[in-house]
């Protein structure tokens, strides 16, 4: 019977191991992927405000018009989320098309106001390929 | 129980053990390896985004006349890697409407595995262009 309980340590043992390897490979992999979403969600945002579109779109709800603008911007082989918080982080809406859950980056841009008024808003544009 | 037959089990338990841990190992890694290998694709087309970035800067005249070409050795890569690039120019308007400027596309569709580079550039008129370089 020792040799039983020695056989189950042995494969305990094995089993940590490669728990281990497999999860410090996963881990550092998982951190090299996708460079270019950040980029290229910062700069979506920026560019959206600089037309003047962003504040419209998050002040007025368009949801709509959020998805049918993000859907033509960005490629098809990249999902989105936008989400609109207040200053306190409360999430006000978002909207998504294709986005995965997993390997994820984003950017986030603050809105001060809206006509005149202060009410601020926090965008955060998250995209996955 | 006898002690050779006890062995044996022992032995057999642990053998099985072993092989089931290294087919799922191998699996993992041998999938870590691919995704590596879609990463160096996405690093070329990085390279071959920034050459065309660089080449073109923000000057919209300069976009205009570009011409994309997929020859690897314009982008100082080795012969043998296959590039499609798709450029498309637009504006939004105050309303949310986008129009499109111009757009072309080189190369053919790409297989599954493959490298990426996605990248907005604004141009001095205003415009913004969507540079998409894919390699494989």
């Amino acid at each position: 019977m020792a040799r039983i309980y020695d056989v189950i340590i042995a494969c305990t043992i094995l089993l940590i191991g490669s728990a281990m390897a497999v999860g410090y490979a996963l881990s550092a992999h998982q951190s090299e992927q996708h460079r270019d979403l950040v980029d290229l969600a910062s700069k979506c945002l920026i560019y959206m405000d600089q037309q003047g579109v962003l504040a419209n779109l998050v002040y007025r709800r368009e949801s709509l018009m959020v998805q049918k603008v993000l859907s033509e911007v960005l490629p098809e082989t990249v999902g989105y989320s936008f989400s609109v918080y207040s200053s306190g982080w409360k999430l006000l809406w978002m909207v998504d098309g294709h986005f995965k859950l997993g390997s994820t980056s984003s950017a986030s841009y603050y809105l001060s106001g809206y006509n005149g008024t202060s009410d601020p808003r926090i965008v955060v544009l998250a995209l996955s390929r | 129980m006898d002690q050779t037959v006890e062995a044996v089990i022992a032995t057999m338990i642990f053998l099985a053990f072993l092989a089931a841990t290294n087919y799922i190992s191998l699996g993992i890694f041998s999938s870590l390896a691919a995704r590596e290998t879609d990463a160096t694709y996405g690093d070329m087309a990085s390279v071959i985004s920034s050459f065309v970035v660089l080449q073109n800067n923000a000057s919209a005249s300069l976009w205009n006349e570009w011409v994309p070409t997929t020859d690897p050795g314009v982008y100082g890569l080795p012969s043998g890697i296959h590039i499609e690039v798709n450029a498309t120019s637009f504006v939004i308007q105050e309303g949310g409407e986008i129009v499109t400027l111009w757009s072309r596309t080189t190369g053919i569709s790409p297989p599954p595995q493959k490298g990426e580079y996605d990248r907005l550039v604004r141009l001095d008129d205003g415009s913004v262009v969507l540079l998409i370089v894919v390699v494989w």
